[in-house]
């Protein structure tokens, strides 16, 4: 059984350097009917940097990824994104008549197709189910197959609609660790959308709340990746403020148990 | 004693018994005059004249003639089944312009237009050809039009998302998600082609199942209406079979069929 290692990478990480963003949006509105579901939001993403996106159900999160996808209509609005993109949905959405390694090469064009989609599939440590039919893959495996079609494509920005909340804890841990060393390997801009705030802090440089189409709150994670632990408390307790969860500091078991009184 | 009783329990489990029994009360009434042979022919006389007619050529010449009408018929049934479904399936405009059309078409029974396409089109072989392909083509329309509209729109959307074009997404997405429909809708039309065949043949035919058939009414033959009986119900399953061998070559991947 080849899995992936999960490693939390070493303090020598740089900041993204501040180029020109890859991603910009000013004002970026999004009405279905009366419903106004993105409210004027202003957002850059700059090449290579790590953004997770935190909000509750509902909050327009995914309208926004799908935005930035090219997936829904922009109605005449401007939006900035790299034509080299690629989209991690929650559900794998992998093609079930097709192979793996045939759903990773899917739409690839070039030489050496089936190399590179095996190439990414190793990558995502899947090198021994390449000739196997999706349905007989584990949820983790599936999104590692997800993740090894999206990133074939050597995206400029990878976005992530919350790829990892159907997984169980563990696969769930090691799908962070996975992620973080694909991103090292190969720094496309991340935007990743999901409702877990610690899986926010534990990957992003930067953490936006999103709440009734607006962005609400914004925390640059100073802190490298692995060492965190001290910055994690109040960070925690701040993001989930704005989610209006009002949780004290603290670990994950007491802030429950607290919060179970209190509610 | 433990033995027989152990014998007799698994006799009344199995499946072939009864059938066998019944052959056997059927030839046992037969031989002692209790059906009378223009009633109904005893199965070894079925047996016996099934014989002559493969070593005369009458039943091969015959089967091949009727496979031919099925053949062509279907051929163009699921032809045009195909295409509207396509049309029907893959544009607002042709669904609008098609499936009105064809859903005038399946309020008629088919068997009804018989008198109408002897008129149309005499009694030679165009309105046998014609009955059967008017027949074929509407599950093939339906099943396929369906499973086209019912392909995950999820699946779509991905593939959209990683840059496939129009013709990409219909090749490699919508018509592989709708296959196992379209395969529904084949083994639909061909046990129809088998129905409408039997039909169609009772028109003036001069060679054919359907003519065997007719001449043996005539003569009052009833080992080859049996016969011809018979080679029916093999055409009926052999349709089922070879849909059956189609989707396992090419459904491979469903979960019924995966090994896990």
């Amino acid at each position: 059984m080849a899995s992936a290692t999960v490693t939390w990478l070493p303090a020598a990480e740089k900041r993204p350097p501040r180029t020109s963003p890859v991603v910009e949006l000013n004002g970026f509105t999004r009405r279905f009917g009366e419903v106004t579901v993105l409210d004027g939001i202003d957002l850059k993403i700059a090449a290579g940097e790590f953004v997770a996106l935190l909000g509750r159900s509902g909050s327009g999160k995914t309208t926004l990824l799908r935005t930035l996808a090219g997936l829904d209509p922009v109605g005449g609005q401007e939006v900035t994104v790299p034509a080299s993109r690629a989209v991690v949905f929650q559900d794998s959405r992998l093609l079930p008549w097709k192979r793996v390694w045939s759903n990773v090469a899917l739409g690839l064009k070039g030489a050496d197709v089936r190399a590179r989609a095996e190439q990414a599939l190793r990558e995502v440590g899947l090198g021994h189910r390449l000739d196997v039919w999706p349905r007989t893959l584990s949820g983790g495996e599936a999104q590692r197959t997800a993740l090894a079609r999206a990133l074939v494509r050597e995206p400029q920005l990878l976005l992530l609609d919350e790829p990892f909340a159907a997984l169980d804890a563990l696969t769930r841990m090691k799908m962070h660790g996975l992620v973080l060393s694909l991103w090292q390997a190969h720094r496309p801009a991340v935007m990743m959308v999901t409702h877990d705030v610690d899986e926010a802090i534990a990957l992003a440089d930067r953490v936006l709340v999103l709440d009734g189409g607006r962005i609400i709150a914004e925390e640059v994670i100073e802190a490298p990746r692995g060492e965190r632990t001290a910055a994690v408390r109040p960070l925690r307790a701040s993001l989930l403020r704005h989610l209006g969860v009002d949780a004290p500091e603290g670990s994950y078991a007491d802030a429950v148990a607290r919060s179970g009184g209190v509610l | 004693m433990a033995a027989a009783e152990g014998l007799l329990n698994r006799l009344s489990r199995a499946r072939w018994v009864s059938p066998v029994l019944l052959l056997a009360a059927w030839e046992f009434s037969s031989r002692t005059g209790l059906i009378p042979p223009r009633t109904l022919a005893a199965p070894s006389t079925v047996i016996a004249t099934l014989g002559t007619m493969i070593l005369n050529g009458e039943l091969g010449y015959n089967l091949a003639v009727s496979l031919g009408r099925a053949a062509i018929g279907l051929a163009i049934g699921v032809s045009v089944g195909v295409a509207l479904g396509l049309a029907a399936g893959l544009s607002r405009s042709g669904e609008a312009m098609v499936d009105p059309l064809m859903q005038i078409k399946r309020t008629i029974p088919v068997l009804a237009l018989t008198p109408l396409f002897i008129v149309w089109f005499g009694i030679g072989e165009t309105p046998k050809i014609a009955l059967i392909a008017f027949a074929t083509l509407f599950p093939v329309y339906l099943n396929l039009y369906q499973g086209i509209r019912g392909v995950d729109v999820r699946l779509v959307e991905a593939a959209r998302s990683f840059g496939l074009g129009r013709a990409q997404l219909i090749t490699q997405v919508i018509l592989p998600g709708a296959l196992p429909s379209l395969l529904t809708g084949l083994r639909y039309a061909l046990s129809i082609a088998v129905l409408v065949l039997v039909i169609a043949e009772q028109i003036n035919a001069s060679a054919g199942l359907g003519f065997l058939v007719n001449n043996a009414r005539d003569f009052l033959r009833t080992d080859i209406i049996v016969v011809c009986l018979m080679i029916y119900a093999l055409l009926g399953l052999s349709a089922d079979w070879a849909v059956r061998l189609i989707e396992r070559r090419t459904l491979a991947w469903r979960p019924s069929l995966v090994e896990a």
